[in-house]
């Protein structure tokens, strides 16, 4: 070991803290580096002064008042909690709410966004991973199980969130949403067409080397190129591999057709997809503007240089001669979710240290691949301050190594009169094929319909049960949801769709702000059920079956929002937004949110900081027949138990 | 019977015997991470508010309960600082900083200028610094405290610990920027 090596191991020799191995390593070094025992000596002794500051200045003690207060305070809560009105728009928000941040989350190779990519690539190399990651590994599949459980998680956090007595300001997700779509219906006052054309590179392989197989079903370089018109709103992109010029994925509209195409194995021919654009969704497929575009290149410039997560290298020579200023983000930590088969499901970024929170989101069948911390470093034209290009490395035995970048080659706003073939009428080698039943149509809609008691029992295609009779002071609440679950398997180009198209979820919820809640048919596997850690079966006396997992106190980082994207640090990130109490939003969240710049709405769930101090129940339920049922509450697990008694088939 | 089952049991004088023994505890590191004492009486209430209402169905089997209490103090501690404006620091205090050399010296910093420091690191960097140089906890208990794991409370105590000495070095070295905010710093590259 080198001296660097063993300084590394100091602290945890002084504190104690190190394997018996490590301990006669550091003994052995120590015995012949003065350098070494220096800083040892110089480590024990900051070691001792912070403790003695640490008591110094700690000489503090509460107030005699404290207990009186805190008494005081629970009383109040008791109060409170007895009156506070359940929120019963909350509830028709979170169904809606839920599954839009699946299908969000579970889209595959979608380019309705790639021109934040184009005009901002430096943060959202966070996005181009992801995306990148599914089209590498193709296995949607996982992704929508990761996805289901955070869902699940995140539901439930809405719900508590909700329902907390709270008397702070609350930002609805319907207040965003609507303030969201207010952002986006203001026409733009900028006239004519946006052309931006880019390079991606991406070399999962740095990353993940066991991913390196799959890899090798997409180009490594990529060149993106937009075009977007402001008024109309038409907007055309098209992905090509560099080397070859072939076109791997295709998306836009026209105001009359939805245009997609993908292509996932190089040798297969690109079927592009013409869907009519269903008459309720007209709004849904105009392309947001994006405000950065109207924000001058300096002032992104500098609100990236004074980001504490930013630091400033210099100034450099750049490739064509120009100088460009040069800054470097703090690493990022990238997690990686590997399912029971072997595929790659995820990337989502957590705070460095966050790893661990990770193995506690219950993922069935999902551990975590830890990944080097990934380096952006992002290049300003000193005079223009544009942002000609962001590079991604990695450190590697201590070297530096390139994993991605993403290169501006064009930027430039065209004549609003320029022809521009929004039908792709100009590609020679592809198959253009009419989706008359718009099966094809990538986002698919889904609609969220609340059913009464006898409408949901007409249509339900399994035995439902019910609480009966409804417990006292509980009301029911049905929502139906068109689900089918798309995935792409590695070996297909054509996504697949599974059989279970509706989603049920029966909702008993009180003043007191308790909840039960079913939601199914359930689709996890099996499998998956029974190797969660910490569940417990509970057999009811009418044959039902109980999983149920409580979990105290969760902080689970799970963040929640609605997806919206806003310019931040010069570039597009996704941020936080609704439902959550202003006072949980961050500093600048909260700013983003205010200065309604929201630009974006588009229901998702990411990861952040977000803390709720309540002891939820995870679990599931399968009835007789074997339909099972995904089961959230903030009752106790008793409660429970004695609610699943009451199951009952309603038909 | 201990304090937690006897207010498990229905014996409600249990709950103000807890906090009479671990008030300090709470109160001590909220003061430490948050730097006022009103806010720590704050948070104070708060914490012991969330025993209050999450006690009924504490399990010990899932923990001490001296963890979980540093836990929801720290939690706390962190969701309060994060509510804070972030400081926009001006170009030449970031460039100052840069001339930070990682090096380590041979002097040491006096009582004064380390609080000074502390005030430097990030609110993750000083809960950890607090739970371990303060309550001499083993790096095992810091990972249930913090849920991040083993090797994370190892690296971050490293990096904080040089970064400490980076931020003394710098406060002690008669440069024009030695008051220079440093709180850019913070994070290292853990």
């Amino acid at each position: 070991m080198n001296c660097q090596q063993i300084q590394n191991l100091l602290l945890a020799y002084l504190d104690g803290e190190v394997t018996p191995s490590e301990h006669t390593l550091v003994d052995t070094h120590l015995a012949g580096c003065y350098q070494c025992q220096q800083k040892l000596e110089t480590l024990s002794t900051l070691q001792l002064q912070l403790r003695q500051t640490l008591t110094h200045s700690s000489q503090v003690t509460p107030s005699p008042e404290a207990w009186s207060h805190l008494q005081e305070k629970i009383n109040r809560t008791n109060n409170e909690s007895s009156i506070t009105p359940a929120t019963s728009s909350a509830w028709l928000t979170i169904q809606q709410w839920v599954p839009l941040s699946w299908m969000e989350a579970a889209q595959p190779s979608i380019q309705k966004f790639s021109n934040w990519r184009r005009l901002a690539p430096n943060v959202s190399h966070k996005h181009l991973l992801t995306q990148l990651s599914l089209e590498t590994f193709g296995d949607i599949q996982m992704k929508k199980r990761y996805f289901f459980a955070t869902i699940t998680a995140v539901t439930l956090l809405l719900m508590t969130i909700f329902l907390l007595p709270d008397t702070t300001p609350i930002v609805s997700a319907q207040e965003v949403m609507e303030r969201s779509a207010a952002a986006q219906a203001t026409p733009s006052t900028i006239q004519g067409i946006l052309h931006t054309k880019s390079e991606g590179f991406f070399d999962m392989t740095a990353i993940h080397p066991e991913g390196s197989e799959a890899t090798t079903l997409i180009p490594k370089r990529i060149i993106y190129e937009d075009f977007i018109d402001l008024t109309s709103g038409n907007y055309r992109s098209v992905m090509q591999a560099a080397e070859t010029g072939q076109i791997m994925n295709i998306f836009g509209q026209d105001n009359t057709y939805i245009y997609f195409g993908h292509r996932q194995v190089a040798t297969e021919t690109l079927t592009l997809y013409r869907s009519i654009i269903p008459p309720d969704q007209q709004q849904g497929w105009q392309p947001f503007i994006p405000e950065p575009f109207e924000l001058d290149s300096q002032t992104l410039f500098e609100q990236a240089r004074q980001s504490p997560d930013v630091e400033y290298v210099g100034q450099e020579p750049w490739i064509d001669g120009r100088t460009v200023h040069v800054l470097r983000f703090k690493p990022l930590f990238e997690i990686s979710a590997e399912g029971a088969t072997g595929s790659v499901a995820t990337i989502t970024v957590f705070e460095p240290g966050d790893e661990g929170n990770l193995a506690n989101h219950d993922i069935p069948q999902m551990t975590a691949i830890e990944i080097p911390p990934i380096i952006s470093t992002m290049y300003y034209d000193a005079e223009t301050f544009e942002l000609l290009e962001t590079r991604e490395t990695i450190e590697q035995n201590g070297e530096e190594v390139l994993v991605g970048y993403h290169r501006q080659l064009l930027n430039e706003l065209l004549s609003p009169e320029t022809a521009i073939a929004w039908d792709y009428s100009d590609l020679a080698e592809i198959t253009v094929v009419d989706d008359t039943t718009g099966e094809h149509i990538p986002f698919l809609a889904f609609a969220t319909e609340i059913l009464s008691e006898e409408a949901f029992l007409a249509q339900v295609d399994f035995i439902p049960y019910l609480l009966t009779p409804t417990p006292d002071g509980y009301t029911l609440q049905i929502t139906a949801m068109d689900s089918p679950i798309v995935y792409f398997t590695e070996d297909t180009t054509e996504p697949t769709v599974e059989e279970a198209a509706m989603l049920y979820t029966m909702t008993y919820h009180n003043q007191e702000g308790k909840f039960i809640d079913l939601t199914g048919p359930d689709l996890f596997p099996r499998e998956a059920i029974d190797t969660l850690e910490g569940i417990e079966l509970y057999e009811a006396a009418n044959g039902v079956k109980f999983y149920g997992m409580p979990v105290d106190d969760i902080h689970s980082n799970v963040m929640i929002g609605n997806g919206a994207f806003a310019p931040h640090l010069g570039a597009v990130e996704m941020i936080m937004t609704a439902p959550l109490d202003l006072e949980d939003v961050t500093p600048e969240q909260s700013t983003i949110v205010e200065s309604g710049i929201i630009v974006d709405a588009v229901p998702s769930v990411g990861v952040g900081p977000v803390s709720i101090d309540d002891t939820i129940t995870f679990g599931f339920i399968e009835t007789p027949d074997g339909v099972r049922l995904s089961l959230t509450s903030n009752l106790s697990l008793d409660e429970i138990k004695q609610m699943i008694e009451t199951l009952a088939p309603a038909k | 019977m201990d304090l937690i089952h006897r207010y498990q049991a229905g014996d409600e004088s249990a709950f103000a015997d807890l906090f009479e023994q671990y008030k300090n505890l709470v109160f001590k590191t909220a003061y430490l991470m948050l730097g006022t004492t009103e806010e720590a009486e704050d948070a104070l209430q708060e914490v012991f508010l969330k025993v209050h209402r999450s006690l009924a169905t504490y399990q010990s089997t899932k923990g001490a309960f001296t963890t979980w209490l540093h836990r929801l103090t720290v939690n706390h501690c962190l969701n309060q600082k994060r509510k804070r404006q972030l400081p926009l620091l001006p170009l030449q205090e970031i460039m100052g900083l840069g001339d930070v050399r990682p090096i380590w010296t041979e002097r040491l910093a006096d009582e004064e200028l380390l609080q000074q420091a502390l005030t430097h690191l990030s609110d993750k960097q000083r809960a950890v610094i607090i739970l371990r140089y303060y309550w001499d906890l083993p790096y095992l208990e810091i990972a249930q405290i913090l849920d991040i794991p083993l090797g994370t409370v190892r690296s971050r105590l490293n990096t904080t610990m040089k970064l400490l000495h980076q931020i003394l070095s710098k406060m002690d070295a008669p440069t024009p920027s030695a008051t220079a905010p440093l709180a850019l710093n913070q994070g290292g590259s853990e």
